[in-house]
């Protein structure tokens, strides 16, 4: 965790450094390239499956982490399998700038509703402190045995809070529901060794750790070069019709998601239930990773978790041949947003309880006020390019 | 593209400079196109409370409890799918889309046991109050002579569960679809006096077409006002609408209405364990729900160039449908919010209540709406039904599967438009419906 967080800051850094230079060469140029945009869509195809590939091979490593956890089950072991499931989000969330436009994450049959829907409702998995005996774990009367095929049946089945799989169910197994000010949701490790129902428990983390595997097979899959598949069609599209894909994800998770789902909902309601990864603490990582997917897409530049980097043409490219003072303007932000989801203070629990006109409540919202403005620039900057793009989903 | 220079020439700007140019599945979910960004922010909140399934409480989680006891639906959004029209209920399965409504003659609190709406759900250890089943009958209507075409008329059973005591023996009951929601903001920003200006209850210019207005007594401020909203014209305003369908569609209290809705058979038998006496959502919450709902903004005509829709338009008019879905209104210079003021709107509705005949009415009077008499319906956003819910349901109960069949069941003051539109050739026939898919 401390490593990734100083890659961030360098990475933030580098960014402003170098925007500044790309602007100023590109200031002459008056016609948009639009040339330029087959070679744009092409590197975040690459980063697309990168990222995907790097989301696989860390939910590999928890997969085995949780495995050694459950076949010995101690408290180190616990704490080992909690701090994968940590490393696992990074490249992950920085792959939620794919959401929105219908792609292999969220087309009709996609497995975003499998692999990150939220807030859960926790008493529909597992027993919480008013009910010992809830959730599907304890029910053996209606589900004598946890498969698959019931974990995906039971997902979002009367009512988008049922949440029976994906890291949010895996995240709850692991901490249990958080009733410390000052630190994450503190299951016991017994849970799965003395407590009622510990092999039920143990199926059930499997399984669901199983299923998210095979999801994140299928996205790496789908945008695997030289292949029949989406990224095949989506390379060979007409360019702009990806690149306003492209720009709705960004524009999308910035403003609609991030801004307002994710951050202003969870401050106004002041409810936990609203915050992103409640139980383990780490919602700050859920924003800080999400601008730095957008920064990936923005710039065509991708940090992957083994440290080797993916640099090509970037949105940003092609915005600075079309308007090199919202270029500009576009940098400040996405770097402005990105300083300040580090700057909220954490956890984001108690920060988002904090009183209006407090410092903590100032820099929430200004957090929210910096991206609703990113996604505002991403609407004009799409407009100049010629493709519309809305602020809120379109579907 | 549409620049306000062509204001007046752009007949698809159905909500002026509110309308949002989207024809998908989310279509009805838009925030007014010219919304500020306080505003919008309103919005994301409120649509939140408005999606999420609320919880019994006392519960873990605390911003969404308090669902029951009694109850029909745990959201809002369950039965406004994505801020659309609810599903009618079938011969297989109950839907929540569609609640039933009670009312006993001479008695405005409705039944003394069971209130003035079905619980069909209730909280673990309470009894729910019932449920309806229904059966359809074909019924074949003629068209112009020589074509006929089949009809549904629904039957239905009320099961009343006998826990709480048995209700009056003249209990009627009638069903409620729910409604889409776009550009309701823009109806509540419609001055009194303009709607008033379309009534005409004693039909002084003989055309056929009453015009009445409903007045009910608004909750906040204990005074009769005129009622805009649900099928009975029996809502004064967004605020008094809200509470209520929070009060007796989810048992949700709220600052209009702090109490739940229980009859004094029912007050005896369940117990409220209450930890506090707060409303179940309180004033800030709720006022975002509604400026959610007054924000959802009006989608765009479609099409408006396409000759057969022309061709709709003028029909339209000619065969008198526009006397009660008058196209044309204007938002006052008072309004809930800024973006609402001075707009232009096309809406396709009066706001007036209109005696829709004997084969529609349920004989459930709502104030000073009569068993048979209904508000008229706004049509904008119409031709998206199909896109955003996945089905095409009209009319109160949901039993026009087309159009054309909700066309087909006006009755009443409705009746010369209806046999002239079954007098129209088919391709006629087709123009008005393509007109009306249109808006």
């Amino acid at each position: 965790m401390i490593k990734y967080t100083l890659i961030v800051l360098i990475f933030a850094a580098s960014l402003a450094s170098c925007s500044n230079k790309k602007t100023s060469e590109q200031n002459d140029k008056t016609v948009p390239a639009e040339d330029a945009l087959p070679n744009i869509v092409l590197n975040y195809a690459n980063i697309v499956h990168a990222s995907y590939s790097d989301s696989l091979e860390l939910a590999k490593s928890m997969m085995t982490k949780i495995q050694s956890f459950l076949e010995s089950p101690t408290e180190k072991g616990f704490e080992e399998a909690k701090e994968s499931w940590i490393n696992s989000r990074f490249p992950y969330l920085q792959t939620e700038v794919y959401r929105f436009y219908g792609g292999p994450i969220d087309d009709e049959d996609g497995p975003e509703g499998l692999l990150n829907a939220w807030p859960m409702d926790e008493a529909y998995v597992d027993y919480v402190k008013e009910s010992p005996e809830s959730g599907i774990i304890n029910n053996t009367k209606d589900y004598p045995e946890i498969t698959k095929d019931l974990l995906i049946s039971l997902n979002e089945k009367e009512g988008e809070e049922n949440i029976s799989c994906g890291y949010h169910a895996v995240e709850f197994l692991l901490w249990g529901q958080d009733f410390n000010a000052n630190g994450p949701g503190n299951r016991p490790f017994t849970d799965y060794t003395t407590a009622a129902n510990a092999d039920r428990r143990k199926k059930f983390l499997m399984v669901t750790v199983d299923l998210l595997i095979e999801n994140l097979e299928s996205l790496v899959n789908d945008w695997a070069p030289d292949q029949k598949n989406y990224r095949e069609s989506f390379v060979n599209s007409q360019p702009k019709d990806s690149f306003q894909k492209i720009l709705l994800g960004m524009t999308l998770l910035s403003g609609f998601e991030l801004a307002g789902e994710r951050i202003l909902v969870a401050y106004e309601s002041k409810a936990q239930e609203d915050e992103h990864s409640c139980f383990s603490d780490t919602t700050h990582n859920d924003a800080i990773y999400d601008i730095i997917g957008i920064k990936n897409v923005w710039t065509g530049k991708y940090t992957r978790a083994d440290g080797s980097v993916i640099d090509g043409p970037g949105v940003r490219d092609f915005s600075s041949s079309v308007d090199a003072e919202l270029t500009e303007k576009i940098d400040t932000s996405l770097s402005s947003a990105l300083k300040k989801s580090m700057e909220v203070p954490r956890p984001f629990d108690q920060a988002i309880l904090a009183e209006e006109g407090s410092a903590t409540s100032k820099s929430i919202i200004s957090l929210i006020e910096e991206l609703e403005s990113t996604a505002d620039s991403f609407v004009v900057m799409a407009e100049k390019s010629g493709v519309k793009v809305s602020r809120e989903p379109e579907e | 593209m549409h620049s306000s220079l062509f204001a007046e020439s752009n007949t698809d700007l159905s909500g002026g400079k509110t309308t949002v140019f989207n024809s998908g599945p989310n279509a009805f979910g838009m925030p007014l196109a010219n919304i500020s960004r306080t505003n919008r922010r309103a919005h994301v909140v409120g649509n939140s409370f408005f999606n999420k399934n609320w919880v019994f409480s006392p519960s873990s989680t605390t911003a969404r409890d308090g669902l029951g006891p009694l109850f029909h639906a745990r959201s809002c959004s369950s039965c406004h799918i994505r801020d659309g029209r609810g599903a009618p209920t079938n011969e297989q399965s109950t839907s929540v889309g569609l609640l039933f409504r009670l009312s006993v003659p001479g008695k405005p609190t409705g039944d003394p046991v069971l209130g003035v709406q079905l619980a069909i759900n209730a909280a673990p250890g309470i009894e729910p109050e019932g449920v309806v089943h229904v059966s359809y009958e074909e019924q074949v209507v003629g068209l112009d002579n020589l074509q006929t075409t089949s009809l549904r008329k629904p039957k239905y059973d009320l099961v009343v569960n006998d826990h709480y005591g048995t209700p009056h023996p003249k209990i009627k009951f009638g069903p409620r679809i729910a409604q889409q929601l776009v550009g309701l903001g823009l109806l509540e920003a419609v001055p009194e006096k303009i709607i008033l200006d379309f009534a005409d209850p004693n039909d002084e210019d003989e055309n056929g077409i009453s015009g009445k207005a409903n007045y009910i007594i608004n909750p906040e401020t204990k005074q009769r006002e005129l009622g805009r909203f649900g099928w009975k014209a029996n809502q004064v305003n967004l605020r008094t609408q809200t509470a209520s369908a929070f009060l007796r569609d989810m048992g949700i209290t709220s600052p209009i209405h702090p109490v739940e809705d229980f009859t004094i058979p029912q007050k005896a038998k369940i117990k409220i364990n209450s930890t506090n006496d707060q409303p179940d959502i309180d004033q800030s919450k709720f006022q975002r729900v509604v400026t959610y709902l007054r924000t959802l903004a009006p989608p765009a005509q479609r099409n408006t160039d396409n000759p057969s829709v022309k061709r709709g338009d003028l029909l339209f008019n000619k065969i008198g449908c526009a006397n009660c879905h008058i196209p044309n209104l204007k938002t006052g210079s008072v309004a809930a919010i800024d973006e609402l003021k001075n707009q232009n709107i096309r809406p396709y509705t009066d706001l007036l209540l209109h005696d829709m005949g004997k084969h529609l009415a349920d004989g459930i009077s709502d104030s000073m709406a009569s068993g048979s008499e209904w508000r008229t319906p706004p049509l904008w956003g119409i031709g998206l039904t199909k896109t955003v819910n996945g089905n095409s349901f009209f009319l109160h109960d949901g039993r026009a599967r087309s159009i054309e069949e909700a066309i087909l069941w006006h009755g009443g003051e409705g009746s010369v438009s209806r046999k002239e539109y079954s007098s129209l050739s088919t391709k006629e026939r087709q123009d008005v419906l393509n007109f009306i898919n249109s808006l």
